[in-house]
C-alpha cells in the first residue's frame, strides 16, 4: 500500500466515524437530556427540601436520617415488595414454564391456546386492575362465586391487609404468564433434538432429561425471566393505585407508590422524594448484581 | 377387568389429557373477560341480588351511559396518536443510533453504548421528580421566560409526555442486536457508487430489519398504550387531553367504583387492542420471544 492510499482509507475511516456519531447524535442529547441530567438532579435533590412550588433548601442528609428513623411506610413498602416477590417470583418462572411445555406438544389447537394464554396480557394494568375488582369481589367476584360452589365462603380478598397483596400477585400472574411462556416456548424450540435422542439411547427417563438437558439449558432464559420480574415487582404501581389505593392499612404500598405520592401528592416534598428514589435504585441495582452472580456461579 | 392399551391408545390418551388441562386453563385467561362482560350487561339494580353465571336482566345501559359521559372517541384519538409518534419516533432513532454503533464504528462508541446499557437498571420512578422539573422549566417554552422561569413549560402538553420517551435504550440495544449480522459489504459497495450514508441506512439497510421494526414497534405501541403514571402527572387537568387508561380511572372516581358503568367501559377499551393482535399476533408472540432471547 502506498502512502497516499493509505492515507485515504485513513481519511475515509475518520469520515465514517464521524457519520457513526451523527447518526448516534439524536439519540445520544435525548439520552444526556432526560435520563442522565435528571439522574444528577435527582442526586442533589436527594439532599435538598423542595415543596415544588418555594425555595430549594439544602438539608444535608437529614432526608436519609429521616428516612431510616422515622419512615415507616417506605419500610413497609418495601416488606410488602418483598412479600410479593415471595409468591410472583417463584410463579413467573414455574407457571410459564409449565404453559410453554403444554403449547409445545402438537396438540390440535396449540395455536388458539397460545393466542388465548396470551390475551390477559394485552390490556392495560389500569383496565386490568379494574376487571380484577370485580373478580375478587367478595359478594359477586368470579372468585367468590366459583369457591361458593363447593360451599366456601370466600375471604374478602381487597378488605383484608392478609389477602390484598395477594390478589395483585394474582392479578401479576394472569397478566404475565403468556409473555414469559412465549419467551419459553421459543427458548425450549432452541434446545437443539440430537441431545435428547442421545439421552434416550443412553436410557435416560424424561423426567431425568427435563432437570439435566432441559432446565440447565434454559438457565439464562430463567435468569432474563427472574430479573425482569425483580424489577417489575419494584416497578408496581398502576395496579396497586387501581385496585386498593395501597390499602388496606397499608399493606399494599409500593416503593414507587409511596415515592409518586410524596413527590406529587399533598404535602409534597420532592427533595425527600428523590431521596426515597435514590436509596430504592441502590436496592435494585445491588439485587441485580447479585443475581447475576449466582447464575454466574451456577452456570459454570 | 384390566385395562391394557396398545402405545397408539396410550399416546391418544395422553394427548386427550393435555388437551382438556389446556382447556382448563383457557377458561381460568378467559374467566375475567367473561365475568367483565357479563357484569357490564346487567342493570344496575341486578348486580348484587342477581349472582347467575349466565346472562340474565341484560341491558345496554352501562354503554349508553359511558358514549353518554365520557369523550370515548376523542379519548381513543388521543391515545393512538401519542402512540403512532412515540412508536415512529422510537424507530426511527433508535435503529440510526444502533446502525452508528455497530456499522459505522467511532472512538467512544462503546463506551457511550455501555452507558446507556447500564441505565437500563434504572427504575422509571428514579427520574420522574427530576424529569418532571425539567419539563416544567424548560426555557422559552410554555410561558416560560430564557431562564425557565414564570410560565408551565411543557407541562399539560403532549409534547411532555413525548419527549422523555422519544428513543429508548431497549431499543438502541435491540435494534443493534440485529444489524450485528448483517454484512457491511452491501454499504462499502455503495459508498464506492457515492451514496450517501442516509441514503444507505434508509436504502439498504432498513429493509433488511423490517421484521425487527415491526417487532420493537409493537413493543413500543404497547408500552404507550397501557402506559398511565407519566401521562397522568403531565396531562392531569386538562381532560381534553386523556388518554385511555387516564379516562378510565378518572371514570371510575366519578362513578364511585359501580361495577357496570366501570366494566362497560374496561370492556369497551379492550377491544381495539384485541382486535389489533389478532391481526398482528404473528409479530406480538415473535416480538415476545426474540426479545426474551436476545435479551
Amino acid at each position: 500500500m502506498t502512502n497516499a492510499t493509505a492515507k485515504k482509507k485513513l481519511t475515509m475511516q475518520g469520515k465514517l466515524a464521524l457519520k457513526g456519531f451523527f447518526f448516534v447524535l439524536p439519540a445520544l442529547l435525548f439520552f444526556v437530556v432526560f435520563v442522565l441530567v435528571p439522574i444528577f438532579m435527582a442526586m442533589f435533590l436527594a439532599f435538598t427540601s423542595y415543596d415544588g412550588i418555594g425555595e430549594i433548601t439544602f438539608v444535608g442528609v437529614q432526608n436519609f436520617i429521616n428516612i431510616f428513623t422515622l419512615d415507616s411506610i417506605f419500610g413497609k413498602s418495601f416488606l410488602n415488595v418483598a412479600w410479593y416477590a415471595l409468591f410472583a417470583i417463584p410463579l413467573s418462572v414455574i407457571l410459564p414454564l409449565l404453559y410453554a411445555l403444554l403449547i409445545n406438544t402438537k396438540v390440535k389447537g396449540n395455536k388458539v391456546f397460545r393466542a388465548i394464554y396470551y390475551l390477559p396480557g394485552l390490556t392495560s394494568a389500569v383496565a386490568a386492575a379494574t376487571v380484577f375488582r370485580l373478580v375478587f369481589n367478595p359478594d359477586i367476584g368470579i372468585v367468590n362465586s366459583f369457591l361458593r360452589v363447593f360451599g366456601i365462603e370466600g375471604p374478602q380478598w381487597l378488605e383484608s391487609s392478609k389477602t390484598a397483596m395477594l390478589t395483585i400477585v394474582i392479578l401479576a400472574m394472569w397478566q404475565g404468564i403468556g409473555g414469559n411462556m412465549i419467551i419459553y416456548a421459543a427458548a425450549l424450540n432452541g434446545i437443539s433434538p440430537e441431545l435428547y435422542e442421545a439421552a434416550t439411547i443412553d436410557g435416560a427417563s424424561k423426567v431425568r432429561m427435563f432437570f439435566k438437558i432441559t432446565m440447565p439449558l434454559l438457565l439464562p432464559t430463567t435468569f432474563f425471566i427472574v430479573t425482569m420480574s425483580i424489577i417489575g415487582a419494584f416497578q408496581l404501581y398502576d395496579q396497586v393505585l387501581m385496585m386498593t389505593d395501597g390499602g388496606p392499612a397499608n399493606s399494599t404500598v409500593t416503593p414507587v407508590f409511596v415515592i409518586y405520592n410524596r413527590a406529587f401528592g399533598t404535602n409534597s416534598n420532592m427533595g425527600y422524594a428523590s431521596a426515597q428514589a435514590v436509596l430504592l435504585f441502590l436496592v435494585i441495582a445491588a439485587i441485580t448484581v447479585l443475581t447475576q452472580r449466582f447464575v454466574k456461579d451456577r452456570a459454570y | 377387568m384390566e385395562l391394557t392399551l396398545t402405545p397408539k391408545q396410550k399416546k391418544i390418551a395422553g394427548k386427550t389429557v393435555i388437551f382438556i388441562v389446556m382447556t382448563i386453563l383457557a377458561v381460568v385467561a378467559l374467566a375475567p373477560f367473561y365475568w367483565s362482560i357479563l357484569i357490564a350487561f346487567r342493570e344496575s339494580e341486578f348486580i348484587y341480588t342477581d349472582r347467575s353465571w349466565l346472562p340474565s336482566h341484560v341491558t345496554i345501559e352501562h354503554f349508553k351511559n359511558v358514549f353518554q359521559n365520557v369523550d370515548m372517541g376523542r379519548y381513543f384519538i388521543n391515545t393512538i396518536g401519542l402512540t403512532v409518534v412515540n412508536v415512529a419516533t422510537n424507530l426511527i432513532f433508535a435503529s440510526m443510533a444502533a446502525y452508528g454503533f455497530e456499522k459505522l464504528r467511532f472512538k467512544g462508541g462503546n463506551t457511550i453504548f455501555k452507558i446507556m446499557m447500564l441505565s437500563m437498571m434504572l427504575p422509571g420512578i428514579a427520574t420522574t421528580v427530576p424529569t418532571f422539573l425539567l419539563l416544567r422549566s424548560f426555557p422559552l417554552v410554555g410561558g416560560n421566560n430564557i431562564l425557565g422561569q414564570g410560565g408551565t413549560g411543557f407541562i399539560g402538553t403532549y409534547l411532555g409526555v413525548l419527549l422523555p420517551g422519544t428513543v429508548g435504550v431497549y431499543g438502541i440495544f435491540f435494534m443493534r442486536q440485529f444489524l450485528i449480522p448483517v454484512s457491511g459489504e452491501y454499504a462499502e459497495a455503495a459508498r464506492l457508487d457515492g451514496a450517501g450514508e442516509l441514503r444507505i441506512f434508509f436504502n439498504i439497510y432498513v429493509p433488511m430489519i423490517v421484521p425487527a421494526l415491526l417487532t420493537l414497534g409493537i413493543f413500543c405501541f404497547q408500552g404507550v398504550w397501557n402506559s398511565y403514571m407519566w401521562p397522568n402527572l403531565i396531562l392531569q387537568g386538562h381532560e381534553e387531553k386523556s388518554v385511555l387508561t387516564m379516562a378510565l380511572r378518572n371514570y371510575s372516581l366519578e362513578t364511585k367504583f359501580q361495577y357496570g358503568p366501570m366494566m362497560a367501559m374496561s370492556v369497551l377499551m379492550s377491544i381495539p387492542i384485541i382486535v389489533f393482535f389478532c391481526i398482528m399476533q404473528k409479530y406480538f408472540i415473535s416480538g415476545v420471544a426474540i426479545g426474551g432471547l436476545k435479551g
